[in-house]
């Protein structure tokens, strides 16, 4: 029957306005979001002493027979604990050392961070700062010998404090993974000369109190050059 | 029926990427520095030698012994005298028994432990013979102290002496009993001795020295 059908034609087409006209309208969109994470790597050292060998001078100034220590000496905050890798002695206990005593000291560097470091070794003066020349401190700095060696003995570098203190910086390698770690030796000597005496005056190195140090710096290591 | 048709609109999707941009003039880079002191402190090597307490003796036919210890310690029972003042000791007029005693104090004055020697040297002149004749002693204690040699120490060691020991040594310095007056072919008697003098000289090294290396450096001639 025709006038059923008309109405129901007209009946739909208001109820779909009808929904058109009440609902909100939301666009089609979308969004992404990317998260940005920056981790700073962490560039942590320890520097221990793992072995000390060497003649070591008494309070009288006898000088032992060559010995070694095999006990390790944590270093890495030494200007804080006051350990040293040497012992050849401090203003609280003084060894008077003779020509002839010698120290050498095993140092093993560890990588405890997560950044790869170059590291280096430079000797400096105590606060003191260089000894004032023709003083026994001087002679004496003149006449410590200082050797940076590998492992296996092999030397790096060997001179008078003097002249490694002058001579600055010494470069000595990159240390890359997490807890790798390299180990060089240091020796301070004061060599024994069998046909020379020190009688006390002159270039004499009697009675000198000489302070001096060195300093273990690891840097981060950079690929290439920094723009 | 009819059957809706749902139309879906597609839209384009963007994306925003957020990009974080590290810019500076300076740029720092991660280092850590770890310093370790060393105090190096070097001893001395030093003594002193200071002679002192001088007593006298001199043959004496009274006494049981034979000899006699002279008073006042200056003078020899024949009028010699003997004198020791700045370490020097002067014997004048001596005669045949005739003696004179004295303590040498050696002294580690140094830091260090030091090895000593003493060393001693004679020259006279006089008579043939007159040298041999003149006669030095040293004692170390009881026992006779080595002369010209590092090892005067017990049973021939060396003898070190720590930061601020003394040795104590008696030197003992005599003209033989039995040294005879010469004569010369004028028949005039000769003088035995005119002119003596003995130097003692003490040495110290540092302890761990060989002694032929503190020789070669001290200038001691052991021929």
């Amino acid at each position: 029957m025709q006038k059923k059908a008309v109405l129901a034609s007209v009946l739909i087409a208001l109820v779909c306005v009808t929904v058109l006209v009440a609902a909100s309208v939301a666009l089609f969109s979308q969004s992404a979001t990317v998260d940005t994470y920056l981790n700073a790597g962490e560039l942590k050292i320890s520097l221990v002493r793992t072995d000390l060998k060497g003649r070591f001078a008494d309070k009288n100034g006898v000088l032992s027979a060559e010995k070694t220590f095999t006990e390790d000496v944590d270093l890495t905050d030494a200007e804080a604990t006051g350990n040293s890798a040497f012992k050849f002695g401090n203003e609280q206990s003084p060894v008077f050392n003779v020509p002839g005593v010698w120290e050498e000291a095993w140092l093993k560097l560890t990588n405890l961070g997560n950044v790869a470091f170059d590291y280096s070794l430079t000797f400096i003066y105590g606060e003191e700062g260089a000894p004032v020349s023709g003083t026994p401190e001087y002679n004496l700095a003149n006449k410590l010998l200082v050797t940076v060696s590998l492992p296996d003995g092999t030397p790096i570098k060997s001179g008078t404090l003097a002249q490694t203190v002058q001579d600055g910086k010494l470069e000595l390698g990159t240390i890359t993974a997490t807890n790798a770690h390299a180990t060089i030796r240091v020796k301070v000597e004061l060599p024994y000369e069998a046909d020379s005496v020190d009688d006390g005056t002159g270039d004499t190195v009697m009675n000198a109190n000489l302070k001096f140090g060195f300093v273990i710096t690891a840097t981060q290591h950079v690929a290439g050059a920094i723009n | 029926m009819k059957t809706k048709k749902a139309t879906i609109l597609s839209a384009g999707l963007i994306a925003l990427l957020c990009v974080a941009v590290i810019a500076g003039a300076t740029f720092a880079l991660f280092g850590v520095s770890r310093e370790n002191k060393i105090v190096v402190s070097t001893g001395s090597v030093d003594v002193s030698a200071a002679a002192s307490d001088l007593t006298t003796s001199s043959l004496s036919a009274t006494d049981p012994s034979g000899t006699a210890v002279n008073d006042p310690v200056t003078s020899f029972a024949t009028g010699g005298t003997a004198k020791l003042e700045d370490g020097v000791l002067t014997l004048t007029g001596v005669v045949p028994g005739d003696s004179a005693t004295f303590t040498l104090t050696v002294t580690n004055t140094g830091s260090v432990s030091a090895k000593l020697r003493v060393n001693a040297v004679k020259e006279v002149t006089g008579s043939n013979g007159a040298a041999d004749k003149l006669l030095l002693s040293v004692k170390n204690g009881s026992e006779n102290f080595t002369l010209d040699t590092w090892a005067c120490g017990t049973d021939g060691a060396d003898l070190v002496l720590a930061p601020q020991a003394v040795l104590t040594l008696t030197v003992t310095v005599s003209l033989d009993k039995n040294a005879v007056q010469s004569v010369g072919e004028d028949g005039a008697v000769e003088q035995f001795i005119s002119a003596a003098t003995i130097k003692l000289t003490v040495y110290a090294g540092q302890a761990n020295a060989a002694g032929t290396d503190l020789d070669g450096a001290l200038g001691i001639n052991n021929d």
